[in-house]
């Protein structure tokens, strides 16, 4: 039974994808996408976007393809389920950071990289139950540039995301947003009525 | 109406047509206001626009496709017939028609704004970055269309970001086979013929092959062939960007030797290329107050030339003192003559007191303010022990005793 839920979920491509993007982000996510609308240029890192994609990615391939029939039954073992694969796509997804670190200088600091990365994963896994997972990528991606451009333009506005300057992650908020995405799922199996529907 | 959008909706096109029209206008907006727009800038932002405008044409139209193909659709039966090219040559008319038409729509109040500007427009790189846009919209949709997955929309966007950055990463090699230079070209180089007779070629190329891959994609529904039409499909496009990978052609070439337009004041011989005539009064103005605040004409500077008509080899003779001056389109002059003059570079290090010195004066002739080691000494001082150790200056060869107030030290 253990096997047919994890094929339900195809977890043997989310495992293959997220090795191929773990290899992604020690090639380019060190590089920083500069915002130069106001100085001193706002530098975002490319890991960040590599967490995103994952993320994205990850949740594509785990959606609940069960979940017709776990929304008749309602169990807990579904509700299980659902929880685990969200906090484990969080958790695979935010890997693209660590994977990283080896190949940075030893005193930068990446710890509000990790936890920019925790916010941005579970906002993706927030959000795909209710957008499904491609449009969830994406405003997650319009989110972290607009933030940038935000910090660039008015860098005194608080965000949810760190910035290069500040070096000062925001961990509470990254705890309560990944509460919230697994519990989402929790509550919804994986996806809403609405967004099984526009499959 | 509701035909011709079934079964998507206008939003599926309309929007992502906005987020282009919004991408490519935020990207040129500054230059909207530059007094004095080079056409051969304005031309390559047909292509250089692609940057973001291109990763959505592809992402979307993969996304668009893949939708359309998605195999719980009616028409994906195994038994189904299916119509294939034709379909596929009707989604593309429609996306390319709106992803392109806004791309030009967008960049019209940048052609609009450079009418008049300096130079021709280059009508061959115009071509080149619409038809890069095509190729992204027509490869998206085939990628989409051979694996219809939503799994393939980041993926086709990573493959944009590649692109970026293995263009601005070997801008040189990449340059005839990623749509985006690293550097645009300037007044007095254009792109070089060869480069875009085979970027239009390959982007035609990649076009229609898209366009076959998609057409047979959409017309069977056993995935194993898949593999064999892509790899067929491709062939010809990947042997171009092969060649293009072991003899890339140059990118930009000089034009012919350009006439100058010159005048001379306080010795120094100042020349603009003759399309920036207009502003050889603004360059002398620029250079002649950072002269004035020296006293006397720098022996280490005899002429100002504008950078625009460097492009070719030029004599040594008639090279001789040559500092250059930026004169860039948004109506700023760049040069390094206060650095020249003050011998920043002649002495290595800057440790030295010689070294610091040079920093100070150089403060002061772009300022007009004596300070640092200058300080408390009047404008008429500096000009006279200008004046009597510039030669030492300019060699690196002040001993502490020559340097300013040294008797009162």
């Amino acid at each position: 039974m253990i096997r047919i839920l994890l094929l339900s979920r195809s977890v043997h491509w989310g495992l293959l994808t997220a090795v191929a993007m773990w290899c992604l982000a020690v090639l380019v996510g060190r590089q920083t996408v500069e915002i130069k609308l106001s100085f001193p240029p706002t530098k975002a890192v490319v890991v960040e976007l590599c967490v995103v994609v994952t993320a994205t990615l990850l949740a594509i391939f785990t959606r609940p393809r069960f979940w017709a029939w776990d929304r008749v039954a309602r169990g807990i073992r579904a509700r299980l389920v659902a929880g685990t694969v969200a906090a484990l796509v969080i958790a695979m997804a935010v890997l693209c950071v660590p994977v990283v670190v080896p190949w940075l200088p030893g005193n930068a600091a990446w710890a509000w990289v990790l936890a920019n990365a925790l916010v941005l994963s579970a906002t993706v896994l927030l959000l795909a139950p209710l957008l499904t997972p491609l449009p969830a990528g994406a405003v997650t991606t319009v989110l972290w540039v607009g933030s940038a451009i935000l910090t660039n333009v008015a860098p005194d506005v608080w965000l949810p995301l760190a910035n290069y300057r500040d070096q000062d992650g925001h961990w509470l908020v990254a705890a309560l947003l990944v509460v919230a995405a697994v519990g989402v799922h929790v509550g919804t199996c994986g996806v809403t009525a609405w967004a099984y529907r526009q499959r | 109406m509701r035909r011709t959008w079934w079964p998507l909706g206008p939003a599926s096109v309309v929007v992502p047509a906005g987020a282009i029209v919004v991408a490519v206008l935020a990207m040129t907006w500054r230059m909207l206001s530059w007094p004095y727009p080079l056409w051969v800038q304005t031309s390559a932002q047909f292509h250089q626009q692609f940057t973001w405008a291109g990763m959505i044409a592809a992402s979307w139209a993969c996304w668009y496709a893949t939708v359309m193909h998605a195999k719980n659709r009616i028409w994906f039966r195994p038994n189904a017939p299916r119509l294939g090219a034709p379909a596929v040559v009707l989604h593309l008319t429609t996306l390319v028609g709106w992803f392109v038409g806004t791309y030009l729509v967008a960049l019209l109040p940048l052609t609009l704004a450079t009418l008049g500007g300096i130079g021709a427009p280059d009508p061959l790189a115009m071509l080149s970055g619409v038809l890069a846009m095509v190729a992204a919209t027509a490869l998206g949709y085939a990628l989409g269309a051979v694996v219809p997955s939503v799994v393939m929309v980041p993926l086709v966007a990573i493959g944009c970001y590649a692109l970026l950055v293995g263009g601005s990463a070997a801008a040189e090699e990449l340059a005839a086979v990623a749509p985006v230079f690293d550097l645009e070209p300037e007044l007095g180089q254009r792109e070089s013929l060869p480069l875009l007779v085979f970027r239009i070629a390959l982007f035609v190329i990649v076009t229609v092959a898209a366009v076959v891959l998609a057409g047979r994609a959409a017309t069977r529904n056993q995935s194993w062939r898949a593999a064999v039409d892509a790899a067929a499909c491709l062939a010809l496009p990947a042997a171009l960007v092969t060649v293009a990978l072991i003899r890339p052609p140059a990118v930009f070439v000089a034009d012919g030797q350009p006439a100058a337009s010159c005048t001379e004041k306080r010795g120094i011989r100042y020349c603009v290329h003759v399309e920036n005539r207009a502003r050889l009064g603004e360059l002398v103005r620029s250079i002649d107050t950072v002269i004035a605040r020296f006293g006397t004409k720098p022996e280490n500077i005899d002429q100002v030339w504008d950078q625009s008509l460097t492009f070719r080899p030029i004599d040594v003779e008639r090279a001789r003192g040559v500092e250059l001056a930026w004169l860039e389109p948004d109506g700023t002059i760049e040069s390094a003559v206060a650095v020249m003059a003050a011998g920043v570079y002649s002495c290595k290090g800057g440790t030295k007191p010689a070294g610091l010195i040079t920093l100070d004066i150089d403060n002061y002739l772009t300022t007009g303010v004596p300070a640092g080691t200058l300080e408390g000494m009047s404008v008429s001082e500096v000009q006279r022990w200008l004046a009597r150790f510039q030669d030492q200056l300019h060699s690196c060869t002040l001993t502490p005793n020559q340097l300013p107030r040294a008797e009162t030290r």
